[in-house]
């Protein structure tokens, strides 16, 4: 009976074991998949102020403009890439060493330990969680105008693209300069004045 | 009779509830514009409550290009075409686009405009337009540098086939210039890039000529035909507000780098450069006229323009003409 009872503990337990193998790895990787932004939040245009205040929080930093307009910041939650120091560890231990944990009884005790330690390690993630940061500018009537700051001062001297050489040459042709010479006189002072002629 | 009353009644009751609502549509204006000193009159029409004394509730989206703003605001959103009530812009791009447009798009006003800003540099030896001759010229081609150039060089009996024009896809590469050594004679520059290349070169290189006298870079505020339709009167405030705010920029220029620091950065040298040489106008003049049909030239010499378009039917002056009768040349139709 004594036996009998020795077996049937044996049996449950490797059946624990098996069923509880690779376990800890599911609960440190749980925060990766669970909880979080992979981007940051997004909205329409002229998304009022208070929509996306009420759903992000208030913001943590704002800066009047002087066009009446508002720059804000805001935090969101970041999706954790990967488990943390801790959860890496249990995972790479139940990666490298998953079978012999299996196969030898004082795997066993290790593996029962990990949960424990890959649990800590999720509720670390999940109760300190990676924070990314978004800022909006709002018009001077609270609506959503644009990602980021304004743009930095100072456009260039906005240039056109130069057409390619055939559409240079068509128009030459359509523009009634039907005589060769004249036709010859347009193309050349269009390549010239894209630097094409030297 | 008493129902036809009520029914009358009903019916004024709806009609200016309808009326009062468009009105306050109309008083909502998305302006696309880039963050330059040209549009100091918008900056202090903003600051100053300027739109808001014509009941106009107006957002300006800056963007950072004109090609970008162009491009949003053709694109549109939502499968509408059209985002932003007006854009500002820039003379080579709102033509071109203009061109693209059809008769849907038109410009009414110039907001403002500059010739000093515009620059050539050239090394020391070279003291006269012919001393260009055969010579490498550099400039960002298919800009109002280029358009510079052009008349530049027409106006000394020259073309750009008398010197070698080379691309410079940043005003910037002009800092990059060894005088002594390099093929390049003069550049072609937007300030503050020629004060810079000065600061750097010494007596290596002078100023040789700016754009006065040649051409004018502009700033124009566009719109589409049917804004103007269906939102009668609206532009014209917006043109008031905007002539309060250019004297305003005139007369205060510590709100206009103020502004400028505040907005778009800290760094305010550039925007005072801009601030020294720009014309405020709101108008159409004759120099104005006189810019555009010279620029219609060197864009059909450029393969730009078709060679039947005039880029002065570009502008619709009703709305200045009634708001600010006495900008508009009677000529400009």
């Amino acid at each position: 009976m004594a036996a009998m009872n020795r077996s049937i503990f044996a049996v449950a337990s490797f059946a624990m074991i098996a069923l509880t193998s690779g376990c800890a790895t599911l609960i440190a990787k749980a925060p990766t998949y669970m909880l979080g932004r992979d981007t940051a939040p997004d909205y329409p245009f002229r998304t009022a102020r208070a929509r996306v205040d009420a759903q992000l929080g208030p913001p943590i930093e704002t800066t009047r403009l002087p066009d009446g307009g508002h720059v804000a910041v805001y935090k969101y939650r970041a999706r954790n890439r990967e488990p943390n120091a801790v959860g890496k560890v249990v995972t790479e231990i139940e990666r490298w060493f998953g079978p012999q944990l299996l196969v030898h009884p004082g795997g066993w005790g290790i593996d029962l330990l990990l949960i424990p330690i890959a649990t800590g390690a999720a509720i670390y993630d999940v109760a300190i969680p990676p924070q990314g940061t978004v800022t909006f500018t709002y018009s001077p009537y609270g609506e959503l105008l644009h990602y980021g700051a304004p743009p930095s001062y100072g456009p260039g001297d906005h240039a056109l693209g130069q057409p390619a050489i055939g559409a240079l040459r068509t128009s030459c042709s359509s523009n009634g300069e039907r005589d060769e010479r004249q036709y010859v006189e347009c193309v050349t002072r269009r390549l010239a004045v894209w630097g094409i002629l030297e | 009779m008493k129902r036809w009353l009520l029914i009358t009644a009903v019916g004024v009751a709806l009609s200016c509830t309808a009326l009062a609502r468009a009105g306050h549509q109309d008083g909502r204006i998305l302006i696309l514009a880039q963050p330059f000193a040209r549009a100091d009159a918008l900056w202090m029409a903003l600051a100053q409550g300027f739109f808001k004394d014509e009941q106009l509730a107006v957002t300006v989206k800056w963007v950072s290009s004109g090609a970008d703003a162009l491009e949003t605001f053709e694109r549109g959103r939502d499968g509408t075409p059209g985002f932003g009530d007006l854009v500002v812009v820039s003379e080579v791009l709102a033509v071109n686009f203009w061109q693209g447009a059809g008769d849907g798009f038109t410009v009414v006003a110039p907001l403002a405009r500059d010739a000093d800003g515009y620059v050539a540099v050239a090394k020391k030896e070279v003291t006269t337009a012919s001393a260009l001759r055969t010579k490498g010229v550099g400039a960002k081609l298919g800009s109002t540098s280029a358009w510079f150039i052009s008349e530049y060089l027409r106006a000394n009996g020259m073309s750009e086939r008398n010197v070698a024009l080379k691309h410079q896809a940043s005003d910037y590469g002009i800092l990059d210039w060894d005088p002594e050594q390099s093929d390049i004679a003069a550049f072609f520059v937007r300030e503050p890039v020629a004060t810079l290349t000065i600061q750097k070169h010494g007596d290596r290189v002078h100023r040789l000529a700016t754009a006065k006298g040649y051409v004018h870079g502009y700033l124009l505020l566009g719109t589409w035909r049917r804004y103007l339709h269906e939102h009668p009167g609206v532009t014209e405030r917006l043109l008031r507000a905007l002539d309060r705010g250019r004297r305003h920029a005139d007369e205060h220029k510590a709100d206009v780098i103020r502004f400028a620091s505040e907005m778009f950065g800290k760094d305010t040298a550039p925007v005072e450069a801009d601030y020294a040489t720009t014309e405020r106008l709101l108008g159409i003049d004759r120099a104005t006229l006189d810019d555009f049909r010279s620029l219609g030239r060197w864009m059909k010499d450029a393969g730009l323009l078709a060679a039947t378009v005039d880029p002065i039917a570009m502008f619709d002056p009703e709305p200045l003409r009634r708001s600010l009768p006495d900008r508009v040349l009677t000529e400009v139709r």
